[in-house]
């Protein structure tokens, strides 16, 4: 049986069955700690009503994070999802003249709507830090 | 936990929930930005009762349950004077008005003037009396939205006369 298990002071690494950990390409890797999951960076509740709302990651990031928003406007849309990622910023909501904006780089976000709107929002990065 | 708000009028628009992580206190404070942290709040110490290796009783004393404390900014916003959250006043009208074609109905207002929005349009009342004369049967919607009053919404149903 191949080695599979690869603890030094790198990573921690899990080869696939078959594949030996000690040559694996990272094809081959089932786990490979060098790398974090899709882990969540940031968390928070905004208000937006009429004006600018700036809201700071705890760190500036290496890119622009991927951030899923669930966005509430009892006035306008109901409550619906907003799932982005950073290629689609500034993401824009219409209808009937009002609008609700997103935009983000990799140090803050900014939120805005015509009426008021509350929204969750959870940044993620998947890249290693 | 972290309230953020507006520096000239105290509504927040920004909460952090705990754990905060470290950071982003330091970023809050390099970018200047108005808010408040809140540490957690604990039950007092509870005694953990055990027994040691010998037999003998041993009594810790442990952290208390953690006491949770939620900010709403629908319902509470930063009182600048005192530099606390505290409730956001509820408007003392109704939620609801039923009356027929040609009769009136007034509420009262706590402030000259005040804005409250019909139909999408914000709509400026003046000495403190919101004066209700409708002509035709419908359900009306009107939205108070005065900060820092809590928003409101009064829907008025005409009948018939």
């Amino acid at each position: 049986m191949v080695n599979r298990i690869l603890l030094n002071t790198e990573a921690l690494k899990i080869s696939k069955p078959g594949f030996d950990v000690l040559a694996a390409s990272e094809l081959n890797l089932q786990f490979n700690s060098k790398y974090n999951g899709l882990g969540i960076r940031a968390k928070g509740a905004v208000t937006t009503n009429g004006s600018v709302a700036t809201v700071y990651y705890p760190k500036i990031f290496a890119a622009v994070p991927h951030i899923d928003i669930y966005y509430s406007c009892p006035d306008l849309y109901g409550s619906q999802w907003v799932a982005s990622a950073s290629q689609y910023w500034p993401h824009t909501l219409g209808a009937a003249g009002e609008w609700f904006d997103v935009t983000a780089n990799t140090q803050y976000m900014q939120f805005y709507s015509q009426l008021a709107g509350y929204l969750t929002y959870w940044v993620y990065v998947v890249w290693s830090l | 936990m972290i309230v953020e708000y507006y520096p000239t009028t105290g509504e927040i628009f920004h909460v952090v929930q705990d754990p905060v992580p470290n950071e982003l206190l330091e970023v809050l404070v390099e970018n200047d930005c108005a808010f408040l942290s809140i540490s957690p709040r604990f039950g007092p110490d509870v005694e953990v009762h055990s027994t040691d290796a010998e037999g003998n009783q041993i009594v810790d004393l442990v952290q208390g349950p953690h006491i949770p404390f939620n900010v709403s900014p629908i319902t509470q916003y930063v009182d600048l004077e005192i530099m606390q959250v505290v409730d956001r006043p509820a408007l003392a009208i109704p939620e609801k008005v039923d009356i027929a074609v040609g009769q009136g109905v007034d509420i009262v207002l706590p402030l000259d003037p005040f804005t409250i929005n019909f139909d999408g349009e914000d709509v400026s009342v003046t000495d403190k009396l919101l004066q209700l004369d409708p002509e035709m049967p419908a359900t009306y919607t009107l939205k108070v939205n005065h900060f820092p009053y809590q928003r409101q919404t009064l829907t008025v149903v005409v009948h018939e006369a």
